[in-house]
Formats: structure tokens, sequence, C-alpha cells
């Protein structure tokens, strides 16, 4: 197996609000191997982006938000690393792209000079050099006559063309890593498959390790080898996607594939998850499905699930599972 | 874009020629007339001095003996071609002579007070929205605020006592030299650089939450590129639109200084011309005031089309 690159360790990230904290990731743990693909899944609000974005380092941390765990990127960890450090592997070995294309580009700067931006700034190449490489990418992301639009303004294209920018962007520097926030949200069905083949060829030319984030569990399992399902900044259950869409484990995450549409499926009904997610600030005590979850125990209304391994690097966090769900039931009686 | 400048030169025209029409037919209803204002505020020109030939020929060198509608038609001929003749004040001057010997003077002065205001007020606001809510912004907004609020002749007061009259830095009064310039020029830019500061603040504060800032940070740019290269240009779009009217209310702010430090500029004709019912100098100081503003206001659009692609885009667009 080749080498982990990214070891994300108990990642807590924290906001300070008048009204009190708000969870948005409540420890969570997980590592990436190269030419690697994970999803992150899970509803608005779970978590899924702020855990990323956190260790891209781009949380302002201080007074108002706190950002604690390691995130070990090829041997050392970021957050640990001094500022200019972190800014020379930041577009430069780690790269993202962003969720909404039509807000994420800089409306008064030429579409080429912000996708050899990256490689001025890491002194990769000198602006000739960038232009040729920046003129190839644009073909590459299938951009027509790149030379015109090199000299174009975001206002001059369309979302799906801008998000083609953005990974054009991504991929200036040839990353190690990309993480790619909800890459096609924005767009519709028919970009998005010519986006994400996009992303997808460009992993194999590189060898990239990907992180694609996003609540589409159909976009989720046709282009990831893993999966994290995330909820209220937890992660529920994480192993190989195959072994998770024929067998998942945790209630939320049944409750996730159920509600996802087949079209094999015919008349029936979607299910629906019934309630609403906790809010952020208040987290149910234990887990933080519980409120929501049809199989709810006494158990786990008061204390959060240990991990439990069902198969071979298959993790689920839930008492139904685990060995200890019994013994924990007669603690909580006999207490 | 040059089709669309001279539309917009156009359209100063014929907003000029009905601002002038306006003016025109508000002093002819307005009460009082030169004689009147002399007679009572000045005690000259009473009935023991001038006699009704005397003032008779005064009327007829004026054309005051001709109907309201021919002194318009004549004043547009003449002014059309930068003629705008004697005042009832200054006989043997013509006002654009005057025009030509102050406008120079204020326009300096305003200039130079806008250079102040953008040179000190664009860093300013970026301390205080780098800083955003810590002391140093706290005392930068506290003294722009204040700045922008006092007007210029109060600061005008304050700078020629504490300046000049306690500390004996600079002259009072005076003019010609260099150093002349230095208190007129702080009172009429003070205000401004309040504005500027309060507003490059703002914009550039909104910019920083803008998702784009954030790309330019994942794409490894440093606070100075993330800063100048992406936030700036950005926030100083919004900025630009204020420019232009911040130049008109310094042309009124300029009235009061100049009078304050006896500046031989056209305030001081602006300011007496209405007072005293000099027509001719109160048709040719809005006219010139008026060409001014909007004059500042192209160019402000100009400059607006040169930071924004969109803007310069849909003006080509429009304009062929």
């Amino acid at each position: 197996m080749s080498e982990i690159i990214l070891e994300v360790r108990n990642l807590r990230t924290q906001f300070k609000r008048k009204d009190g904290v708000v969870k948005a990731v409540d420890g969570v743990s997980y590592a990436l191997r190269r030419g690697e693909t994970l999803a992150i899944v899970g509803e608005s609000g779970s978590g899924k982006s702020v855990s990323v974005t956190s260790v891209m380092g781009l949380i302002r941390t201080g007074r108002q938000a706190t950002v604690q765990g390691e995130a070990i990127f090829k041997g050392q960890d970021l957050f640990k690393l001094p500022g200019r450090k972190l800014m020379e592997i930041r577009g430069n070995e780690i790269s993202m792209i962003f969720q909404d294309p039509m807000s994420s580009l800089n409306p008064t700067m030429k579409i080429g000079e912000q996708i050899i931006e990256p490689l001025l700034w890491h002194r990769k190449a000198d602006r000739a050099q960038a232009r040729q490489l920046g003129l190839k990418l644009l073909e590459e992301v299938g951009i027509p006559s790149p030379r015109e639009r090199f000299n174009s303004y975001p206002f001059e294209f369309s979302g799906g063309m801008r998000q083609r920018v953005m990974i054009a962007m991504a991929l200036a520097s040839s990353p190690d890593l990309l993480i790619a926030d909800e890459p096609t949200t924005a767009l519709d069905v028919t970009v998005q498959a010519q986006i994400l083949g996009l992303i997808q060829k460009m992993q194999q030319k590189k060898n990239m390790a990907i992180i694609l984030i996003t609540h589409d569990l159909a976009v989720a399992s046709s282009f990831c080898s893993r999966v994290i399902v995330m909820y209220a900044g937890h992660v529920m259950e994480e192993g190989p996607m195959s072994d998770f869409i024929r067998n998942p484990v945790h209630p939320y995450a049944q409750g996730l594939l159920h509600s996802t549409p087949v079209l094999a499926d015919g008349q029936k009904r979607l299910e629906a998850i019934p309630g609403q997610p906790p809010n952020p600030k208040n987290l149910p005590q234990g887990c933080p499905f519980a409120p929501r979850c049809g199989k709810c125990m006494d158990i786990c209304r008061r204390t959060a699930p240990p991990v439990t391994e069902v198969s071979a690097q298959h993790n689920v966090y839930c008492w139904l599972c685990s060995a200890d769900s019994r013994q924990g039931k007669e603690a909580g009686h006999g207490g | 874009m040059l089709r669309y400048i001279a539309k917009r030169l156009a359209y100063i025209f014929l907003a000029v020629l009905v601002i002038s029409a306006i003016t025109f037919a508000l002093l002819q209803l307005a009460p009082g007339n030169y004689l009147e204002t002399q007679r009572l505020l000045e005690k000259t020109m009473t009935d023991a001095t001038v006699s009704a030939q005397m003032k008779e020929a005064w009327e007829k060198f004026y054309d005051l003996d001709k109907p309201a509608v021919y002194r318009y038609g004549k004043f547009l001929v003449n002014a059309v071609q930068g003629k705008f003749g004697p005042s009832y004040k200054y006989p043997t001057q013509n006002i654009e002579d005057i025009i030509g010997r102050t406008l120079p003077i204020s326009a300096r002065l305003a200039l130079m007070a806008i250079t102040v205001a953008l040179a000190v007020g664009i860093p300013l606001g970026i301390v205080a929205a780098v800083k955003q809510n810590r002391i140093l912004d706290r005392i930068v907004m506290l003294v722009s605020m204040i700045g922008s609020s006092v007007p210029a002749y109060v600061t005008a007061v304050l700078l020629s006592w504490a300046l000049g009259v306690a500390l004996h830095l600079l002259p009072v009064i005076g003019w010609g030299d260099a150093v002349n310039y230095v208190l007129p020029v702080i009172s009429l830019s003070l205000g401004p650089v309040g504005t500027v500061t309060k507003y490059t603040r703002t914009t550039l504060v909104e910019t920083f939450h803008q998702e784009y800032i954030r790309v330019a940070r994942a794409k490894g740019g440093n606070f100075f590129q993330v800063t100048f290269k992406h936030a700036l240009r950005n926030s100083l779009i919004p900025l630009v639109t204020v420019i232009g009217p911040m130049v008109a209310s310094l042309t009124v702010g300029t009235v009061f200084v100049e009078n304050m430090f006896a500046i031989p500029g056209l305030g001081q004709y602006y300011a007496s011309a209405a007072i005293n019912r000099d027509y001719p100098m109160v048709m040719a100081t809005t006219v010139v005031f008026a060409l001014l503003v909007m004059g500042m206001n192209l160019l402000v659009d100009i400059l607006h089309a040169m930071l924004d692609p969109r803007v310069k885009k849909s003006l080509t667009q429009k304009g062929g």
C-alpha cells in the first residue's frame, strides 16, 4: 500500500459565539494514502467543509475560533507549522477547489492571471512558463480557445466554465493532495459528470490524493474508494466505499442511503430521516444522532459510542454494534 | 469608451444649459436687485450719489432695459464662447478674467485636499480593516469620525489658532508661498480624510469576507498578496463612487476656507455674488461649478470603469 499522505487525528474546531460555543468539528480522525480518493459525506452543517478548511489553516483562529488536534501532512503537523511554512504548502502541495464557482474567483482579475498565481507565488515558474502552463491547463479542463479566454474576466464565464477554471487553478501547481469541497454542487448534472471525470483524469495522471466533500452519495460512490460519514461534527461511520454501500451499519448511514433515490426502485417512496440535525451550540450528550435514531437505547443518550471495526477497515461509532453495549446498558440500569 | 465619453459630454452640455436656465429664472424671481443691496448693505449708490441718469446708463450698460429673454440669449451666446462680460460689482473687469485668475487657486486647493484625503485615508482605512476590532482600529475610526463630523470652517479656526497664533508655526493669513497652503489644505482635507478612511475600512472588511479572498489564501498568498493584489482593488471600486459627491462638498468647503484664510480664490466671489445680487457673476460661477462637479463625476466614472472590468464592458457595449 502506498504511503499515508495525510493523517488527521482528533480534529476539533470550535467557534465562540455570543450565545455559546459551536462545536463544528468534534473529534474527527482519518488517514489518506497517496492516490486514494476519500469521500466525506453528510448533510449541510455536519462539519464537512469546516473539517477540511481547518486542515488547510483557513480558519482564522484566535478569540473567536479554535482548531485543535493534529493534521500530519507528509510527516509534519500542519497545525504546528509557522505561518510562512504553511503558506508554502497551501496552493502548492495541497490545493483546494471551492464550492461556489460564482464567488470564488476575483471579479476584477483576469482568469489566466488567477490560474497561474500559485505558480508565481510558489516560484515554480517564471511568468512566461507559467503562462504556457496556464494555457495548457485551460485546454485540459476543456475551455475552448484558451488563448483568448486567458485574458477574460470571471463575469464573462458561465458557472460550469468558472468551476473548470477553479479546477485548473487548483491543479496548476500539481498538488499531492487535492481537496474538493462540493465541486459540482452548483452545477447541473451533465456538467457535474464532466467535471468529476476531469478531476479523475487529472488524479490518474498525477497520482494525487483527493478528499471529495459532498452530500451526494451517488457522486461519492461512483468516484471514491473510501468514505467518511459525518453528522454534527462527528464521524459516524468510515470504511471502503464498496463495503459501505453494500452494508451500511450505522442507523444514520442507513437512513442517508435510504433517502438517496435509485432509478431502479420505481415507485417506492424515499425514506426521510425524521427530525432535524441538533443545534451545534447544544449537542446532545452521548451520540449526537440519538434523538433522531429509531434504534436509540438508553446508553446512546448518555455516553458517546466507542469505535467498532465491523469488517476490515470499516469502523462504526454506534452502541448497536459495540461489544460493550450490553455491559454499558447494565451499568446504565445499575446507575 | 470614447463614444461613451462623447455621450456624457453631450449630457453635461445639456445639463449645464438647464442649470443656467433655472438659475437665470430664479434670479429674475429673487427679491431685490444689485442697486438696492448696494444701498442697503454697502451704503453706496444711494439716491444721493446716483442720479436717475446714471442709473439709466447703468441699466443700459447691462441690458437691464431689455427683456430678460434677451439677456439670457445674450448670456448663452457669450458663454459658449467663454465670455461672461463685466459683473455688476467689478464693472471694469470681465468675469472670465476673474475666473481665469481665481479658479486655478481654488482648484489647486481642492485637488490638494483630495490628494491628501486619498493618500492619508486609504492607508488608514487599510490599517483599520486589517486590525479590525482591535485597539488601533478603534482609535483610527474614532479620529476619522471626529474628522468627518467637524465642518471645515471649525477646523480652520482651531488649526489657525493652534498652529498659527499659539505656536507660531504657520502663517494664518497671506498668500503666495507654499506654507500658505498648509493650513487651508489641512482644514479642507480633514473631513474627506475621515470619509475615505471609514469607507476604505468598511469596503475592505467586506471584501475580506469574500470567498475569493479565502481562495487567494488557499493558493498560498501571503498577507500582502492577498490584501493588495486581491482585496484592495475590489474595495476601491465602491470608494470611487463616493469621491464624486466628496468633490462637490469640497467646492462648498473652499468658500468658507478661502474666506477664513483670505485666499484669492473663486469661492469668495461665488459667495459674495449671491448676497450682492451680482447676477452676471452668479450665472458665471454657477456654470463653472456645475461644469466642475459634472466633469469630476465623469472622471470618477471613467476611473470606475478602469477599476472594474464589468463596468468597462457594459460601457463599451452600450457606448459602441
